[in-house]
């Protein structure tokens, strides 16, 4: 049995206090597990503060774990030599929320697109120029464009050009944090149609982070949910969208409102209380307990653990049960 | 929260809206011929993406826009039979707050760092009506009580930086409403808040709505938020108006293709959709609106005639639909509703 | 309320107008599915830089002044008829018996102790202090750079070992501390240009690195430089590549100002002895000349004097004026 493409066991990030007056560790993802396979898109949604961005800057070792193992096609790439390591980035690479930060001002889209083979080597120049142009016609971009600078293209197009980027290599996983989120409502679907377009011709895989649950079920074959540094559910999207058992994801899921009045009005909500606690200092046992109107003392004591208590997919909840969502 | 719409004389009465900028890269057509009536008590929904004016449109409400490089070149916003545009800054700051009140996106920016939440919302009271502080700041904590702050009468004396962004929102909603308003205008209130705290906001509103009868003028790029609170919808593209409807309407029936574009660009997590079908290309640049139907380059249906002539909006239906369209109820618009 | 609304709306304005923010594009054509690039309009932060600098007439004073200095050094020739070569009057146009005339038609600035042409003295002391000024700029940004980096981009400890030395250096008086450095270096007589190039340029990087080293804290947290670094770039390429050309500009705005300084600083420690030996046209050679004498022939003490002054001026106005239209926008 082939080892999945990207397997996380128990990622720790823990940021130590800042400077004078400091606060406290801020405990930003305190052990998950998650694993995708090749050809697959696992979608990873919480809200903010809830430790998925840093997640992704994690196992692109664009930050260093504070724990836990991040193992790409069975090698571990917190413990891999440098020089495993930059092979191992031609597999992976990243496209970013910001548009407007993700490229470099200076340089041109010919240049930023060029770069990643400048890099690695091994593409000969005139051999660069005709790559870059089929990738700027592969994200809907014309490459007579290819020689002005970023700040002449709109978000949209912007975030075309990241995606090219990410796409020079050929890379097997990429991770999208965020990559819609700053973009007009109409601009989203043409770049979510394009990941999914690119998916389906170079069978590569997706971890697909997001706040934004429509686009999230849009696009993924897997979920899991984070809440303050911990994954609370996963399973498959059916399952997570179908009959979540965690009471988070059930608030979650019924706070999204849907673009239709009549199913809007006919909705029974499940509205949360509070704000989420801060990450320096989580609750003991269970971290969402104190939004939870099902905890018990239990919960208070005893940190649940991701299993499957009969659902048919892993929850980290006590009380878990199946709801039919809407 | 869908209050019976009234037939009687509408509480705001906006024509002909024109507002342009003066830039150094040329004039930017910000909004055009905006026309509209709200009524007590109902939500409209100004629905638009970036560039559409909707942000715009209502900081004339409020006289906020800025005069110079701003200038309303035509139009009127009639409140209760006082005419708005052009009124002296004077008789704004009786206005602002009294009757009509704006909460924005972004609460860090309202909220003044250095001084006590209550002393802020008290603010209100105290340069509107005569009362004292100690008055000021007991009223502030009531205000808070009733837009959900727990502990409100302890809290009234933090600073704004102790607060979380759902509950600065509330903080705002305090504030805006302090005096009860007839109008509260909330630009995009919930686009930088978690969902859940979206839907704490939105339930609030709705709820102090209901109390107090104000109208609501939503601005928003969130076909969700609007399907759950509106009672009108009115999208606006480039600047101008392009449909104005009832909300159910809207969603069943959108008339003008650019909503019809939006209906299908929006992933929905209740229903399936198979695959996203955007709109092509994207929103115009401020400064140099295309020719004809600004919405023309990225149409379908478009042809010659929407090349060179702009729609007006047209009514439909039972006079309650308008669209801007030359296209709409043709075979092939109707073809592309959901 | 009232104040901050203001604000507030003032910025969401500005972001909507700003093509960069909306998610606008040039009109586009037909209704093809390629998205079409957005039309000219060029709008880069130095654009809009430069638009507020021409508009502004403290700009063009100051950029004349700088023109004026360098062309002196270019081109000295278009000043002064006589070429008398470096610093050097040939004795052409010296006469002993016309030493220290006031200005006249014949000579505008007068003539010097030797009754050389005053004029051509000065102008061709502008050569000296602008290659001084130039070389030690060089040396302070070169260094300065390569220590904002490592400060900047690996912070821990060698961010906490430079940033200790940039407070070491900065509690020397500058002066002092140049005064001492040129003494011990060399003699009155063995020193040179380069001597007081190396001094000067050694003690003026501090005031670089922290603003480079603040430039780089800021550039390297953005997701360009993330990007590069999920690329595989090696970390010198992304401080050469993407770094360096998005923080220098703070560096360079501060280098203008600084040119100006180390003109006068050269010509300050000149006076006191310890910059340019004795026989090197620089103006404070002949400022220190002329102090004894003023009483008789001011002449003497005020050209150099003013072209001193006019020319830091010019670069110091400069270097503020860019600081003003470009900071902002960098933000």
């Amino acid at each position: 049995m082939t080892p999945p493409l990207l397997d996380v066991q128990g990622l720790v990030k823990h940021y130590p206090p800042e400077g004078f007056l400091g606060g406290g560790t801020v405990q930003a993802v305190s052990g998950i597990d998650l694993t995708i396979e090749a050809g697959q898109t696992h979608g990873l949604v919480g809200e903010s503060g809830c430790g998925k961005s840093t997640v992704a800057r994690t196992v692109m070792r664009l930050e260093k774990p504070t724990g836990g193992r991040a193992l790409f096609e069975g090698d571990d790439l917190f413990t891999m030599n440098r020089r495993r390591m930059r092979s191992v980035r031609r597999d992976m690479q990243i496209i970013f929320q910001d548009p407007f930060a993700s490229l470099n001002p200076r340089m041109t889209v010919r240049s930023i697109i060029e770069e990643p083979w400048k890099i690695h080597g091994g593409v000969g120049a005139s051999e660069r120029s005709d790559a870059g142009d089929e990738l700027l016609r592969k994200v809907g971009l014309s490459p007579e464009h290819a020689n002005r600078y970023p700040h002449q293209f709109s978000g949209g197009q912007r975030q075309r050009i990241g995606i090219a980027r990410a796409l020079a290599l050929n890379p097997k996983l990429i991770v999208c944090d965020e990559p819609v989120s700053a973009l007009d409502v109409s601009i989203q679907a043409q770049i979510v149609n394009l990941l999914q377009e690119i998916q389906e011709e170079r069978g590569l895989s997706y971890l697909f982070i997001a706040h934004d649950l429509a686009v999230v079920r849009h696009i993924s074959d897997v979920v899991s949910v984070m809440y303050l540094g911990k994954i609370v559910e996963t399973g498959t999207r059916d399952e997570i969208y179908g009959s979540p058992a965690h009471p988070y994801t059930k608030a979650l899921l019924s706070a999204v409102p849907e673009p239709d009045p009549i199913i809007e009005a006919s909705r029974s909500r499940t509205v949360l209380e509070g704000d989420v606690p801060s990450p320096v200092d989580p609750p003991s046992g269970c971290r969402f307990r104190t939004r939870c109107a099902h905890a018990t003392e239990v919960c208070a004591t005893e940190e649940p653990v991701l299993s499957d208590p009969g659902v048919g997919h892993m929850v980290a909840c006590h009380h878990a049960e199946v709801a039919v969502s809407l | 929260m869908s209050a019976p719409l009234r037939e009687d004389n509408p509480l705001l009465t906006v024509r002909d809206l024109t507002v342009r900028f003066d830039t150094e890269d040329g004039i930017v057509n910000a909004v055009s011929d905006l026309s509209y009536d709200l009524f007590a008590g109902e939500t409209l929904a100004i629905m638009g993406e970036s560039g559409s004016g909707k942000s715009v449109s209502a900081q004339a409400l409020m006289g906020l826009v800025p005069m110079p490089p701003g200038r309303i070149e035509k139009g009127s916003i009639s409140f209760v039979g006082q005419e708005l545009v052009g009124l002296e800054e004077n008789d704004w700051t009786n206005l602002r707050g009294e009757e009509i009140a704006m909460i924005f996106q972004d609460p860090l920016t309202s909220l003044n760092p250095v001084f006590p939440v209550g002393w802020q919302i008290g603010e209100t009271f105290r340069l509107h009506r005569t009362i004292g502080r100690r008055e000021a700041m007991r009223k502030a904590a009531e205000l808070m009580d009733r837009v959900g702050i727990p502990n409100a009468g302890k809290r009234a004396r933090q600073f704004p930086h102790q607060f979380s962004g759902g509950m600065r929102q509330r903080l705002m909603i305090a504030m805006a409403l302090a005096l009860e308003p007839k109008i509260l205008i909330a630009d995009e209130p919930t686009t930088a808040l978690d969902v859940t705290v979206q839907a704490q906001i939105m339930d609030l509103l709705a709820d102090l709505q209901r109390d107090t009868g104000m109208a609501l003028i939503l601005i928003t790029h969130d076909l969700g938020v609007v399907a759950s609170v509106a009672d009108r919808v009115l999208v606006m593209y480039a600047g101008r108006a392009v449909e104005t409807g009832r909300a159910g309407d809207f969603y069943a029936r959108p008339g003008h293709p650019y909503a019809q574009g939006l209906m299908g660009s929006v992933p929905r997590l209740l229903s399936d959709t198979d695959r996203l079908l955007p709109i092509p290309g994207h929103p115009p640049s401020v400064v140099q609106l295309p020719t004809g139907c600004s919405f023309h380059p990225r149409c379908a249906l478009a042809d010659d005639h929407c090349r060179t002539s702009r729609p007006d909006l047209t009514v439909y239906g039972d006079g309650s639909r308008q669209v801007a369209c030359f296209k709409a109820e043709t075979p092939a618009a109707l073809r592309n509703q959901p | 309320m009232r104040g901050s609304t203001r604000v507030f709306v003032m910025t969401e304005l500005t972001d909507a107008l700003a093509p960069e923010n909306a998610e606008g594009g040039g009109g586009g054509r037909g209704s093809s599915n390629v998205d079409l690039a957005t039309d000219d309009t060029k709008r880069t932060h130095l654009r809009d830089a430069w638009r507020l600098l021409r508009r502004r007439p403290i700009f063009w004073v100051a950029a004349f002044l700088i023109a004026v200095f360098v062309s002196m050094t270019i081109v000295p020739q278009l000043f002064t008829a006589i070429a008398p070569g470096e610093g050097n009057p040939s004795g052409e146009f010296c006469f002993l018996a016309d030493s220290r005339q006031g200005p006249s038609a014949d000579h505008w600035f007068g003539t010097d102790v030797q009754g050389c042409d005053y004029y051509t003295q000065v102008t061709y002391g502008a050569r000296i202090s602008l290659r001084v000024a130039l070389g030690a700029t060089a040396i302070t940004l070169t260094i300065g750079i390569l220590l904002g980096s490592l400060a900047g981009y690996y912070s821990g400890f060698i961010d906490t070992l430079i940033s200790r030395l940039i407070d070491g250096f900065l509690a020397l008086p500058y002066l002092v501390a140049a005064i001492i450095v040129l003494s011990v270096l060399a003699s009155n007589a063995g020193r040179n240009e380069w001597h007081v190039m190396a001094a000067i340029g050694a003690l003026g990087w501090p005031a670089v690195v922290r603003l480079y080293r603040a430039s780089v804290l800021q550039v390297k947290s953005l997701e360009y430089v993330q990007a590069a670094k999920a690329l595989g770039a090696s970390d010198a390429r992304i401080l050469a590549r993407h770094v360096l050309p998005n923080a220098l500009a703070p560096v360079l705005v501060e280098a203008t100002t600084g040119m100006g300084v180390v003109i006068s600083v050269e010509a300050t420690l000149t006076f006191f002895g310890v910059g340019l030996p004795l026989d090197s046209a620089s103006w404070g050679i002949m400022i220190a000349e002329a102090t004894g004498r003023f009483e008789n022939s001011p002449h003497l003490l005020l050209f150099p004097g003013a072209y001193l002054f006019f020319g830091t001026l010019g670069f110091i106005i400069m270097g503020e004026l860019l600081r003003e239209a470009l900071d902002p926008r960098l933000r």
